[in-house]
């Protein structure tokens, strides 16, 4: 598991400070309780946590206010986990720790979605006309699911222009009853007035409360994006996964030094079959 | 082995023929290494690889392309690319001569450099000392077809007209001038064009 992190102090000039860190799980970290493999999602998960971890060591008193802290994805990371049992609750006891110790020291942590999916404007509605035709907010419509993008693309269709704020209410089974409140907004990336290229910014609900952070989040996760405006995502962002990333040649030397610890003449004996090699010569 | 307690560490072989070898350094170490220096590659037998630097290149990827065409880039990921992301400048070299069991020779090496061998740029006590053995090295240069040779001469013989002449041998130059006319003999035009660089030197 490999995470990478990057620190940089806007308009200073100086050179970002970089951070790559690897764990290799153990087994019994990869394992559920009856033997079997924990999921892709949870591997996620667990990563997840990790960035959040090392993003909370990184964050000195020292540094200049206002704090942003960026990753990629919703700012809820238990959006696509299965993870059950003891190990939930743990996770969810070190993440509520790490959100809480951010929000004392006025840290502003934003997940940055790009291109998003998601259609909750359209449920929105739908439980607002539910709620005016006298029916239960649950109630199934016939109404068009469209997308947040579809309804926004139109309207936020200027560069850097931004929607009003929303909080994110999750009701599902996945979300822990102690995590804190998501709000978010949606944003026009884009540098050219005829192509908009929304994206969503979620950060706590606190921050919400003060337009000069909204503001200040705004702006900031702008000018990132145009740094790269040919395909405009924020430049720390995309760092921090280069910096991360386990790149195909990597993975295989791993596992070939695990394999050989293993089995010290796993190298010897480790070859391609002869037909995966001649195809190789084409 | 040279003494290479005041040599300066300039970067690592990526890899090498007999006759050049390229290194790599990070943009850190870039501010030493120039067009034309005297370095040295220091391999595991104790023999030392003398060469020219003939091309310093800088190379470019994906991410760099993105920026280039960018507004604007501010000045802390410029920084970033260039210190912490691993685009190595390369560095390369001709090679015109080896040391071995202590003894100096203006011939190709048996072997060349390895990969990770430590380059090191050579301070004036090595440039005298190659240089004092005699010009037959220049005629490595001479072989060069795809590199501008009359600029190589021009800053590697600036350098070494300057130890010599600061060692009191004014007249090192004007042999290694005579070398160049006779190894050109049969080339008037390359001649001219190497003698009308060289006047800048005057």
């Amino acid at each position: 598991m490999n995470v990478g992190l990057i620190k940089a102090r806007i308009g200073s000039g100086e050179t970002p400070q970089i951070w790559v860190e690897t764990e290799l799980l153990t087994p019994q970290q990869i394992q559920t309780s009856e033997g079997n493999l924990i999921s892709e999602d949870e591997i996620a998960l667990l990563r997840d946590l990790a960035e959040r971890k090392r993003i909370r060591q990184a964050v000195s008193s020292e540094d200049a206010e206002p704090v942003i802290t960026l990753t990629d994805g919703p700012l809820d990371i238990f959006y696509r986990s299965t993870i059950q049992g003891e190990r939930e609750q743990q996770v969810q006891r070190d993440i509520s720790g790490i959100d809480e110790d951010l929000r004392r020291r006025g840290v502003l942590t934003a997940g940055y979605i790009d291109k998003p999916g998601s259609a909750m404007l359209s449920r929105m509605l739908a439980v607002f006309q539910c709620k005016r035709q006298g029916l239960p907010p649950d109630k199934k419509t016939d109404g068009l699911n469209l997308s947040d993008r579809f309804i926004l693309r139109d309207i936020l269709d200027q560069p850097g222009e931004r929607s009003a704020i929303f909080e994110a209410i999750s009701r599902g089974p996945k979300k822990p009853a102690n995590s804190g409140a998501v709000a978010f907004f949606y944003l026009n990336v884009s540098g050219a007035e005829d192509e908009p290229c929304l994206v969503r910014v979620e950060f706590p609900l606190w921050v919400s409360e003060s337009p000069r952070l909204v503001d200040a989040l705004h702006a900031v996760i702008y000018r990132e994006a145009q740094v790269l405006d040919s395909h405009p995502y924020p430049y720390l962002l995309h760092r921090a996964h280069e910096l991360a990333v386990v790149r195909r040649i990597e993975a295989d030397e791993v596992e070939a030094m695990l394999q050989s610890h293993l089995d010290p003449q796993f190298r010897a004996r480790q070859r391609q079959s002869n037909k995966s090699y001649l195809k190789g010569l084409s | 082995m040279s003494d290479s307690s005041h040599s300066i560490p300039i970067g690592k072989l990526l890899r090498a023929d007999n006759s050049q070898f390229v290194a790599g350094c990070r943009v850190r170490e870039l501010e030493t290494p120039a067009f034309g220096s005297l370095v040295r590659a220091s391999l595991v037998d104790d023999t030392d690889v003398y060469g020219l630097i003939t091309n310093i290149s800088i190379n470019d990827d994906g991410l760099v392309r993105q920026l280039v065409s960018g507004v604007s880039i501010p000045g802390e990921y410029t920084a970033d690319n260039r210190y912490n992301r691993n685009l190595p400048v390369e560095i390369h070299v001709l090679t015109i001569g080896y040391q071995s069991e202590g003894q100096l020779r203006h011939q190709l090496p048996p072997r060349p450099p390895l990969s990770l061998d430590q380059l090191f740029l050579c301070g004036s006590d090595e440039v005298a000392r190659f240089t004092s053995l005699g010009a037959g090295y220049l005629r490595h240069i001479l072989r060069l077809t795809d590199q501008p040779i009359e600029e190589l001469l021009v800053a590697h013989l600036s350098q070494a007209r300057r130890v010599q002449d600061s060692l009191g041998n004014p007249e090192w130059y004007e042999d290694a001038c005579q070398r160049l006319i006779v190894l050109l003999r049969d080339d008037y035009m390359r001649l001219t064009q190497v003698l009308d660089a060289l006047s800048e030197l005057e």
